[in-house]
């Protein structure tokens, strides 16, 4: 096992490695270099050039981008903003708890509610119940998480007056965030896990338990369940990507300080190195998310364990 | 047995196939809706300039400024007096167009980058597969994000942006699926006779993967409708004043409590869309995979 | 039902309905098994065999498959009337099952181990202690030529023949009284196929324990059978003891076509003769005789009329002719 997780963390190096180039190509894109962005065009062309040069920003692109990856192994540095003048690290430090918990708030509630209701659905097959859990979780899915937080936004801030519209600052704020982010991803979880448990209950090893005699609850929840959580688990980390996406787009609905804002308002006052920060750190976590995913993978489903215990080869 | 009757049988063989699906697939009821659904969208978009004149969503009339729906503006007016009906039905274009287009071409990509590394393995699916891991190290919304950072926020880059982030999964999906197929035997057989890589790749392993691959596409559409509506609320997407509906709903942001109607309308195109490309989606797999059926 | 007989099975008649169409993969099919005999069903795929089997478990789909009629005695109690929970005392208790296909039919993620002890664990008449328990899986294991140490082990870790063994103990640990053993060695190597069957009636010898054994392989019934059902189309079409079944005068034509498709080393002069044709298309329903379409003998009579039960001295066969044609044969 431990093999495994070393080998899943040495495999992260070149995947972020990956990550800042992809990132940094595609912001290097950026048309007009950082001197004019920053003084504007109204600047003298040798005050330009003179930052230009002072921040390395005419250096050949490979250079820049190793300098860049330089500064944040070794102090932790992604740049200075190009509107603040402050460490871009610090304007993320200061802003990412709040989407952090926001996003995982969301995917825990609605791994709750997609899967609990997933098995609900498949268990109570061709019932009523399953019939309206199906149809609302499709519609569900069809609605713009930001729409959906507009609407509770209507009723429940300015209608009924309980929940605060904006800010960050209790618990409170966070309610009508998560509800929108959870809702849409839940949907998508409701339908994985319901079609995955009726695809294991079809297998013949549920025959071989209900011909040992086990009764339908353990046959449900002992042998089918673990086997169908296994693909419901790998898409978990795509589904935290999903929340961290509705986490942004959500923090702009509800005017509350995180990632999100922060980098709306960097991409449109063109504050490069605050996009490429933010985005960089966002896709490191997500990054992460995916190793924990992988991991916890491969404690449900023995054959990934096995794979790297013994030699990667399983006799078949 | 000479050749044309054996076209004649093959082409009457998946007539019949044909058939089949169009049964299955009408029988379930939520399907059909989506069809339903799915045609009145397409009318509208198809019909715009017969429904309502485009000039209709740009004309500006101080005097009828944030006028609640009635006979004269069924869907009401935004602030600046333009008839929100005549603004929701053109917005439909957008909203198609982007969908579409970008499922189809992050379709197009991930199927020959998906089916190359699935069917050649080795090198080339390890090189394709690892640049894979990387984009999808990086949530969708947010890859969208640093391309239209960098390229600037309209139409042409939205697309190329949704595309790019959407490529990554479709790769992963038709790797997999042809993985599966190329393992069968018809294709050992096929490739036993001579047949080549390219020839192999789209007259048997395609073909015989497109199950999954449709319904993907389907549901992807959806959400792309959706991603696009996202980004274009958070001023990331088509700029105003184009009638997209994501940026109907962000002007529309600041008259929440006074104007909700604003609101309402263009939500509800954008939930019935979505819905209809899901609920067809839903169908289709139903009807192309008829072991779930029991 | 006499004391001797445990089960019982008197005109069977199941079918699957779809919404597509309806299948009738069990007709009117009435066999008996005594105590400690086995009863071989033997057929081509498709013929309903199996389908039988998971009717006496009572394991049918149950949105699609009805049984239309008959009754199943197991022990004198009809096992068609019971009760879902009484059904669970006697799965895996007094009437175990093992399976075609060890790949699929043991759960990926759960010990070897795990899975035979839930069979004793879910009727633990004798109150056994955990301890007990997993002595009587260790036991059970070596029994069916498994080291105990690899109780701890998965599926995937075993091969083919060693997964059928652990199915095997699965079914065996209870004790049942009457063993369904569906193809149990269809999946395997021929060199393993061997020793598994070796070792199924190895245990069902020793334990006494009554046997259905379904396979369309008639060496497999040749040495293991007492009784012989030969299926054809979801039908008995011949039933007899295993003498009238391969050295009795009288035969129905597709029992015949059955030992003409198999090589025989002593008469290599003749050629394979395979029966033409395929079987019905199980979801129309026949006027006639089944095996009239493939039958070489088969007269007007044969297309529209049922034919009726002939039976000598418990040989029974279900042909106009049966009897009769023997002499027409030779002609």
């Amino acid at each position: 096992m431990a093999k495994y997780i070393i080998k899943r963390l040495l495999y992260m190096i070149p995947v972020l490695l990956g990550v800042a180039f992809l990132v940094f190509t595609i912001l290097s894109l950026t048309p007009g270099d950082p001197g004019s962005i920053i003084l504007g065009i109204t600047a003298r062309p040798e005050d330009i050039a003179a930052l230009n040069e002072k921040f390395g920003y005419n250096k050949p692109f490979l250079i820049r981008f190793f300098t860049y990856i330089g500064n944040i192994i070794f102090h932790h540095d992604l740049g200075i903003s190009y509107q603040t003048r402050q460490p871009v690290i610090d304007s993320i430090l200061a802003r990412f708890p709040n989407t952090l918990f926001l996003a995982v708030l969301s995917m825990c509630v609605s791994a709750l509610l997609g899967v609990t209701l997933g098995i609900v659905s498949a268990v109570k097959q061709y019932q009523a119940i399953d019939r309206v859990l199906v149809v609302t979780a499709l519609i569900f899915a069809s609605i713009p998480g930001f729409w959906l937080g507009l609407m509770l936004l209507l009723l429940f801030s300015l209608k009924l007056g309980w929940l605060p519209s904006f800010g960050s600052g209790s618990l409170k704020n966070f309610i009508l965030p998560t509800v929108t982010v959870s809702l849409t991803s839940a949907a998508g979880l409701l339908r994985l896990t319901r079609a995955s448990m009726l695809e294991t209950v079809r297998q013949e090893y549920i025959r071989t338990a209900r011909a040992k005699g086990a009764p339908e609850k353990l046959v449900i929840y002992k042998h089918a369940l673990r086997n169908a959580l296994i693909p419901v688990v790998t898409t978990m980390g795509t589904s935290f990507g999903a929340s961290l996406g509705g986490a942004i787009i959500a923090e702009t609905v509800f005017a509350m300080p995180g990632m999100g804002t922060l980098l709306t308002t960097a991409i449109r006052q063109k504050d490069i190195p605050m996009v490429m920060g933010a985005t960089l750190f966002l896709a490191f976590l997500f990054s992460l998310v995916i190793l924990l995913v992988d991991i916890l993978y491969a404690f449900i489903d023995p054959r990934i364990k096995a794979k790297y215990q013994n030699g990667g080869r399983s006799r078949e | 047995m000479n050749k044309s009757v054996q076209k004649t049988n093959r082409k009457s063989r998946r007539m019949a196939s044909v058939k089949e699906f169009w049964r299955r697939f009408i029988k379930n009821k939520t399907a059909l809706a989506g069809f339903v659904i799915l045609c009145f969208i397409l009318f509208i978009v198809i019909f715009a300039d017969v429904i309502v004149p485009y000039s209709k969503c740009i004309e500006q009339a101080g005097s009828e400024r944030l006028q609640g729906p009635g006979p004269a503006h069924w869907f009401g007016t935004d602030e600046y007096g333009r008839d929100l009906f005549a603004r929701v039905i053109h917005g439909s274009r957008y909203s198609l167009i982007i969908g579409v287009s970008t499922s189809l071409m992050a379709l197009f990509f991930g199927a020959i980058l998906g089916a190359s590394a699935g069917y050649f393995g080795g090198m080339v699916d390890n090189i394709i597969m690892r640049i894979t891991d990387v984009f999808m190290c990086v949530p969708p919304i947010l890859l969208s994000l640093a391309v239209v950072a960098a390229l600037g926020t309209n139409l042409r880059n939205l697309i190329i942006a949704m595309t790019i982030s959407c490529v990554p999964g479709n790769v992963r999906l038709i790797r997999s699926v042809v993985l599966t197929v190329a393992d069968q035997d018809y294709v050992e057989a096929a490739r036993s006779y001579g047949t080549g890589n390219g020839r192999i790749i789209f007259r048997y392993v395609l073909p015989n993967a497109m199950g999954p691959i449709i319904v993907n596409t389907t549901m992807c559409i959806s959400d792309m409708i959706l991603s696009a509506a996202g980004l274009s609320f958070i001023g990331m997407g088509i700029q105003p004043p184009a009638p997209e509906w994501g940026s109907l709903l962000s002007n529309a942001e600041t008259y929440l409590f006074s104007a909700p109607y604003l609101l309402v309308f263009p939500g509800i195109f954008i939930i019935l869309t979505s819905l209809a490309f899901n609920l067809v989606g839903d169908g289709l797999t139903d009807a192309l995979d008829p072991k779930l059926k029991d | 039902m006499s004391d001797n007989e445990i089960l019982k099975v008197k005109d069977l008649s199941i079918l699957y309905k779809t919404d597509l169409e309806t299948v009738y993969a069990v007709n009117h099919v009435s066999f008996t098994l005594n105590k400690g005999q086995t009863l071989g069903l033997v057929g081509e795929t498709g013929a309903g065999k199996t389908t039988t089997a998971l009717g006496i478990m009572s394991l049918l789909p149950k949105r699609t498959a009805r049984v239309t009629s008959g009754e199943i005695l197991f022990e004198g109690q009809d096992l068609l009337k019971m009760s879902e929970k009484e059904l669970l005392g006697i799965r895996g208790q007094k009437i175990s099952m093992i399976f075609q296909d060890p790949m699929t039919a043991l759960n990926p993620v759960l010990t070897v181990g795990d899975q035979i002890g839930e069979t004793v664990r879910l009727h633990n008449t004798k109150n056994l202690s955990r301890e007990e328990i997993e002595k009587k899986v260790e036991d059970t294991l070596e029994l069916v030529g498994i080291p105990k140490e690899r109780k701890n082990e998965y599926p995937y870790q075993f091969s083919g023949g060693m997964r059928q063994r652990v199915v095997i103990a699965m079914a065996l640990i209870c004790d049942p009284r009457m063993l369904i053993a569906d193809e149990p060695t269809t999946a395997l190597d021929v060199t393993i196929q061997a020793q598994v069957l070796s070792m199924i009636c190895d245990l069902q010898r020793k334990y006494g324990t009554s046997m259905i054994m379904i396979t369309h392989d008639l060496g497999v019934v040749a040495e293991t059978c007492d009784t012989v059902g030969v299926v054809y189309a979801g039908e008995i079409v011949e039933y007899g003891q295993l003498a009238d079944i391969f050295a009795g005068e009288d035969h129905h034509p597709y029992t015949e076509g059955l030992f003409g498709s198999i090589p025989n080393l002593k008469t290599k002069a003749r050629r394979l003769q395979p029966i033409e044709g395929l079987m019905p298309d199980p979801t129309v329903p026949v006027e006639g005789c089944r095996f009239a379409p493939r039958c070489k003998y088969a007269t007007d009579q044969c297309r529209s009329k049922k034919p009726p039960l002939w039976e000598k001295d418990g040989h029974q066969i279900r042909c106009h002719f049966a009897g009769i044609r023997k002499e027409a044969k030779h002609e």
